[in-house]
């Protein structure tokens, strides 16, 4: 970077100062009115930001890296390792190692893949719905969202290639003749989740790699001469210049691209949920998962999109653009999906409670016995969110959305467990009821999943843009305040071509 | 046939907005003139892309690909290995269904996608004119000139509406 972008630190006092504008009316227009400070931290977009600190601010993720940041990605990577480590032991000896026994034979391995495929889904369902509706306040949370997408996905189709212990077996779900002209049955639900699955997971890169065009291209520009950097820049932004017919025939593809993704994501968790309720197994086999599992996965998944969004402020500074008024409007949002999760828990109780089912009951029985306190942090942890996220203060207080949202995705981890295990531990004949304990080498593997989802998430920020700069700045571009009697207002012009 | 192509930065979007009567006088044609940006203006801001580039079309018909390779995929070999267990028939139809709509949405996003490459002129590594100020929030204006003299005169326009810096280039559009 050159003399022009310097890091933030060394040019706070000049920000402050205010900066030369342009396309909007001077800095001192909209001064002189008391509440204006109070008011630019409720806006989106910072008008008075110059450009050259707006490259930089979005930008220095990848140029500026501190030492905590080694520290933090060298811990990930031992913890990677050790889960891997753990991966490769159980390949050697095989599934014995696993807690696994009969007539449980989905785990942990079983639960943390629906939980990482459920935290896939806000991720391109937020972004593509924002993009889709033009809501102003997008721009900054749709890369971290698309990301966050992409790695979850990633680490959740390692799951069913642990889980199937035998590994070198996986191409027998590829849709490819096998052995003796064999090919996979798609009469089964597995075959339609790997299906869906690769669809997802292909949908979501090509989303996450359209949207990251531009910004791409403009970290290849302003990328120092020699840094290592450059290279792969300059093959990924594909010689993208910013010409006008690019971004009109970009503009169409992201509409599009939004559409598919939109359609794709409930369908991969309806699948999933299929899993288990294409099963006559009782407990699992309801029509209620489909949606059910939709729902908690966008519950999980706004969660998971807050959590980022404040981990990236404040590992990497970003408030300026990652601003409180998005984490405000998540949070609104996550408290909708709160109420309705809450709903479907109601309703889902209601139904087989009404009807005195045994079967629903002989499982809530068990699931209160063997495991009060995972229901009280996953029933509790849904009240609490519902009652904290009501309140103004909580929702623009970053760091008691940080607690409440993790708080959210532990309570919806322990959710999809006790999904899986007390379904299988007391199915119908109770001479095979039984017990299940994760054993240390799924626990391992878990842990390690969650570090290797981590570890993905800080090496892209070094690597490319985190945030959605050509977003932003289409959005200072659209943005301005107006006067309205006494009051200033924020303005968007609408660039909708007419009906 | 070869041009000579100038590339003028300017600092607001309105100046080469400006442009475009001064340049039609010379004459030079719209489809010669091309904005360069960092971020989307709003078609017509300077110009309208009149290319037609009908990605809903490619989308559609890449979906619908996807939804034969679907088909064929869950429903021939369905066929192919015909197992009849319980009485259920061959050919069941819902598996397919799924099955068409992840690959039919499949196809759609993959077509969208090359589609925009395609329509876009991506890859293209080639150096064309450009400058990484542009990254930096300068508005590019491209005029594709026939020769030395409208080169000229297309300079002498940019200057008269505030441009920061001028470049010549090759330039294929």
């Amino acid at each position: 970077m050159d003399e022009q972008e310097r890091p933030p630190q060394h040019q706070e006092g000049e920000r402050r100062m205010g900066g030369p504008r342009t396309e909007m009316p001077s800095l001192e227009e909209l001064r002189g009115i008391a509440a204006r400070k109070g008011q630019l931290k409720g806006l989106d977009i910072d008008l008075t930001m110059p450009e050259a600190w707006l490259n930089q601010y979005s930008l220095s993720p990848m140029f500026y890296t501190t030492r905590a940041y080694f520290v933090f990605t060298l811990a990930l990577s031992s913890v990677v390792a050790w889960g891997a480590a753990c991966w490769g032991y159980q390949i050697y000896v095989g599934m014995g190692v696993a807690g696994l026994r009969p007539p449980i034979f989905w785990g942990i391995y079983i639960s943390t893949f629906v939980f990482w495929v459920g935290l896939s889904h806000s991720g391109t369902i937020v972004s593509s719905l924002l993009r889709l509706t033009k809501a102003n306040w997008r721009r900054p949370v749709l890369r971290g969202a698309e990301a966050m997408t992409a790695f979850s996905l990633m680490v959740a189709s390692l799951f069913p290639l642990i889980h199937i212990g035998r590994i070198w077996r996986v191409y027998y779900m590829f849709p490819l003749p096998n052995q003796r002209f064999l090919w996979p049955n798609y009469r089964s639900p597995l075959a339609w989740d790997m299906l869906a699955i690769s669809v997802y997971l292909t949908a979501s890169m090509i989303f996450l790699y359209t949207g990251l065009l531009p910004d791409v291209a403009l970290a290849r520009d302003l990328c120092p001469r020699g840094n290592w950097r450059k290279k792969y820049l300059t093959v990924l932004s594909l010689g993208w210049r910013g010409t006008h017919r690019q971004w009109h025939v970009y503009e169409k593809a992201s509409t599009l691209l939004a559409v598919g993704v939109l359609l794709i994501a409930p369908s991969v968790h309806t699948i999933v949920a299929w899993d288990f309720s294409m099963s006559i197994t009782p407990g699992w086999h309801t029509t209620i998962f489909g949606p059910y599992f939709v729902v908690g996965a966008i519950y999980s998944g706004v969660a998971g999109v807050i959590s980022l969004m404040i981990l990236l402020r404040w590992i990497f500074g970003l408030g300026q653009i990652i601003r409180t008024v998005h984490l405000y409007n998540l949070a609104k949002l996550e408290l909708v999906m709160a109420v309705t999760w809450a709903y479907f828990y109601f309703v889902e109780f209601m139904t087989a409670w009404y009807a005195h089912n045994p079967v629903e009951f002989r499982i809530w029985e068990y699931q209160w016995e063997r495991f009060p306190h995972l229901m009280i942090v996953m029933l509790g942890g849904t009240a609490l969110a519902i009652l904290m996220l009501s309140f103004h203060k909580v929702r623009t207080s970053p760091r008691l959305l940080f607690l409440i949202t993790v708080l959210i995705n532990v309570g919806m981890y322990i959710e999809r467990y006790l999904i899986v295990i007390p379904v299988l531990t007391h199915r119908d004949n109770a001479y095979t009821w039984t017990d299940y304990t994760p054993s240390f080498v799924e626990i391992s593997v878990a842990v390690g999943a969650l570090a290797f989802f981590l570890l993905l998430y800080a090496v892209f920020s070094k690597l490319l843009p985190v945030v959605t700069v050509a977003d932003i700045r289409e959005g200072k571009i659209i943005t301005g305040d107006v006067r309205i009697g006494n009051r200033e207002v924020r303005v968007y012009a609408d660039v909708e071509e007419p009906l | 046939m070869s041009h000579i192509t100038v590339l003028g930065l300017f600092n607001r979007i309105e100046e080469p907005a400006a442009m475009l009567t001064p340049l039609g006088e010379i004459p030079v044609a719209k489809e010669d003139m091309t904005l360069i940006s960092v971020a989307p203006y709003p078609d017509g801001a300077v110009l309208y892309d009149e290319h037609h580039s009908p990605l809903w079309a490619v989308a559609i018909v890449c979906g619908i690909v996807g939804f034969f390779a679907a088909i064929w995929l869950a429903g021939w070999t369905q066929w192919q290995i015909n197992l009849n267990v319980g009485g259920k028939s061959t050919w069941s139809v819902p598996p397919v269904a799924i099955t068409c709509y992840e690959f039919s949405l499949a196809g759609m996003v993959l077509g969208t996608f090359f589609g925009m490459l395609w329509y876009a002129e991506l890859p293209d590594w080639n150096e064309l004119a450009y400058d990484k100020d542009i990254s930096r929030s300068k508005v590019g204006f491209l005029v594709r000139c026939r020769d030395e003299a409208t080169a000229e005169m297309v300079e002498e326009i940019m200057k008269n509406n505030n441009v920061v810096r001028i470049k010549r280039g090759r330039d294929d559009y």
